[in-house]
């Protein structure tokens, strides 16, 4: 990706969606921020990784090869779903998957790996309760984020 | 983006670089910085407070005078900065519940305050003011390093 | 008037000091203080060392320049100090001397670990714009203190 912006303030703005409402909000946010300080944004989505042992039932039914094509593509809708808003804000954008256990660790280093100055992320995910849940993503990412994170209800 | 910015201060220099930050979205948006300093509830003492009276209000005054040097401080910075400021003064009242109420009375739209707490780079990383603002904040919250 | 243990003020106060003629003073007026209303001092000296970066790829290599039996052998100068005159005053203390890159961490962390209902310190007193927000650590100490803060502060020769 070419250079960022050269606005003082935040030129890189990484954008952690999990296709809650609440992911929504935060994406609408975080696009509508960059477009006023002439910033550009990552769109990150972070799925874990295949496991033969699993609860989930989209683990169990699937095969590993099922189960990563599934993920992928619902990872590419929620990414649409920032590439759409950015486009419509003139926000240069660029999309990112990512494979993992620990979301909180993803965002960090795709963070870093783009040079991102800000995250701007949901206080909560999909449970849909108020507040700062305790060992919630959101708080992972503050206690071991080096930039600054904007959270967003 | 962000119209009228709440900036809490603790009248040290841990709260200069969220009040820099809070500028700077202001003057970008022509808005304003909200800056609130707020004196924990004081200390209170089981045996009649008589004896200690003379102890407290010292006590009180420093507090009194710290708060009212931090909002100087913001005021002078943001006049400095050509930004549009308020200042608040509250007391009585744990600060993150001051951060919270002043907040939503002021309508600001958004919180911008420092990740640390006390303890330096061997402690807490995030401050337990922080946590509860994140907690109990209706709008969004700019968490700094 | 006397004052009955079971009505005491202040039980237990902190008193940080850093060597300096400041500090001396409030020492002093903390140990008279201590005297007339029964209480025990803690007499705390913080050694204060300088922050390296906690990154695991620092180096593990010592700091020549930190001189840390200097800085104890110092830290534990000022508390004799204050040690002797709450002596000399018939006042119980307990000294303690603290490694810490932040005076004022220490000092909050000491009298909250100790049970200090009172804090007694001096300041080097500056206030005004200028001085605003200059990370002095008695500021700090007010902002952070949930019990009383006793401030002497130097009187100013000219006002």
């Amino acid at each position: 990706m070419d250079q960022p912006a050269s606005n003082p303030l935040y030129r890189r703005i990484l954008l952690p969606t999990d296709g809650s409402e609440a992911s929504q909000r935060a994406i609408l946010a975080g696009v509508g921020f960059a477009r006023e300080l002439g910033a550009d944004v990552v769109g990150l989505t972070a799925t874990p990784a295949f496991r033969v042992l699993s609860a989930d039932p989209g683990m169990i039914e699937d095969t590993a090869d099922g189960y990563a094509e599934a993920s992928r593509e619902r990872g590419e809708r929620l990414l649409d779903a920032v590439e759409r808003a950015a486009a419509e804000a003139g926000v240069p954008c660029r999309l990112e998957q990512a494979v993992s256990d620990e979301p909180w660790q993803a965002i960090i280093d795709t963070a870093h790996r783009f040079g991102c100055d800000l995250i701007v992320m949901a206080s909560h995910g999909r449970r849909g309760l108020g507040g700062l849940l305790p060992g919630s993503e959101t708080q992972k990412v503050l206690v071991h984020s080096a930039i600054p994170v904007l959270v967003h209800r | 983006m962000y119209g009228r910015i709440l900036v809490p201060t603790d009248g040290t220099e841990r709260s200069t670089g969220a009040l820099e930050t809070a500028l700077q979205l202001a003057a970008l948006s022509g808005g304003v910085v909200i800056g609130v300093h707020a004196s924990p509830p004081p200390y209170v003492m089981a045996p009649e407070l008589g004896l200690a009276a003379p102890i407290h209000d010292a006590w009180r005054r420093e507090r009194e005078q710290l708060g009212q040097d931090a909002v100087a401080y913001i005021r002078r910075r943001a006049g400095e900065a050509c930004v549009r400021c308020e200042t608040l003064l509250v007391t009585g009242m744990p600060p993150y519940d001051a951060i919270i109420s002043s907040a939503r009375e002021q309508l600001c739209d958004l919180i911008v305050m420092a990740s640390r707490g006390r303890g330096g780079l061997a402690g807490r990383l995030i401050g337990s003011e922080t946590w509860k603002v994140l907690s109990h904040s209706a709008i969004p919250v700019l968490v700094l390093r | 008037m006397a004052n009955p243990a079971n009505t005491q003020l202040y039980k237990r106060i902190l008193v940080p000091t850093d060597g300096s003629d400041v500090s001396a003073a409030a020492e002093h007026a903390a140990v008279e203080f201590a005297r007339a209303h029964g209480s025990e001092i803690v007499a705390l000296s913080v050694a204060q060392t300088y922050p390296t970066y906690a990154a695991a790829e620092a180096s593990m290599a010592v700091d020549p320049a930190l001189d840390t039996e200097g800085l104890r052998a110092w830290a534990e100068r000022n508390v004799r100090r204050v040690s002797a005159a709450a002596a000399g005053a018939g006042v119980a203390c307990t000294p303690l001397t603290v490694f810490s890159h932040s005076a004022s961490d220490a000092i909050l962390d000491s009298a909250r670990d100790h049970g200090c209902d009172l804090i007694f310190m001096g300041s080097h007193g500056r206030r005004g714009l200028s001085r605003l927000l200059a990370g002095s650590e008695t500021q700090k100490v007010l902002a952070g203190a949930e019990v009383p803060v006793m401030v002497l502060r130097p009187k100013l020769k000219s006002s």
